[in-house]
């Protein structure tokens, strides 16, 4: 399944729309099921966003259903790598 | 909306005058103190944000302003909460950017904020001021240092620079391959 993530959020920047992504992602998540999130046009992100998308997933299911179940395609190496870094410190903290 | 301003910034400045530069360090920073105003000010009026772009000192200079609560306050309402004793307003505002602190004011939060924001403005060689009741905390590359102001200002003032000569080159979308984590 591909998800381009602009297609579904205003921006990467506010928690609203980290919450967006996370509700484009649970039940992929929960089914075990493999996302390719086209991050075309992506910049960064701000850690509300994180949190509320990412964060809550690695909350919910934990960091390796996350780790597993997402793929990243058009990226900015940074940007990707910036995904990579938050699952890395969200893991240690999030139980 | 967090993300309007952040983005209209952001690409003027690529546009008018770093194209072909990576001016996501701006935008981050923005973002940060935006979400922290939403989520912790309780602010009656939002805020008020400037930034702007120094030719001369090759400076982005940025400056956001709203009328809630002050860090301090909410840093000490979260530690009477959780049972700690009180600290002054520069403590306060010091806890408040470290890593992994949050007052919690919403679910999600998680206490990296302001830690970005001071992070990003080191890495760029910039100077971080934050202002709130008494407190008046400086971060430059020299270090920190904190003043204790006679008059209490209500709300919350930052007020950041960023080194425009520290922009690393815009990178290109990778098409051709998966990001596996």
């Amino acid at each position: 399944m591909e998800i381009r993530l602009m297609d579904h959020v205003l921006g990467t920047a506010s928690n609203g729309d980290g919450e967006r992504l996370f509700l484009v992602l649970v039940n992929p998540i929960q089914n075990k099921q493999t996302v390719v999130l086209s991050l075309e046009g992506v910049r960064g992100f701000s850690s509300s966003f994180l949190n509320s998308s990412f964060g809550e997933l690695i909350s919910r299911y934990g960091v390796d259903a996350v780790r597993s179940g997402l793929r990243l395609s058009h990226y900015r190496p940074s940007v990707a790598q910036s995904i990579a870094n938050y699952i890395d410190q969200a893991g240690q903290l999030i139980h | 909306m967090i993300h309007a301003y952040s983005d209209k910034a952001r690409d003027y400045f690529e546009r008018n005058f770093f194209r072909g530069k990576n001016l996501e360090p701006l935008y981050i920073c923005l973002t940060e103190v935006f979400n922290n105003v939403f989520d912790h000010a309780n602010s009656p009026v939002h805020g008020y944000v400037i930034t702007q772009y120094s030719k001369s000192s090759r400076t982005f200079e940025t400056a956001v302003f709203d009328l809630g609560n002050g860090i301090s306050e909410t840093v000490n309402r979260h530690l009477k909460a959780t049972g700690s004793d009180p600290v002054n307003d520069n403590q306060a505002v010091e806890l408040a950017l470290k890593r992994n602190f949050s007052a919690k004011s919403k679910p999600h939060n998680r206490g990296y904020g302001l830690d970005t924001l001071s992070s990003i403005v080191q890495t760029m060689g910039g100077e971080l001021a934050i202002r709130c009741n008494f407190a008046h905390l400086h971060l430059d590359p020299k270090g920190i240092t904190r003043e204790v102001e006679s008059l209490s200002l209500p709300g919350t003032l930052i007020t950041f620079t960023l080194n425009a000569d520290r922009l690393e080159e815009l990178e290109e979308e990778s098409t051709d391959s998966i990001f596996d984590f």
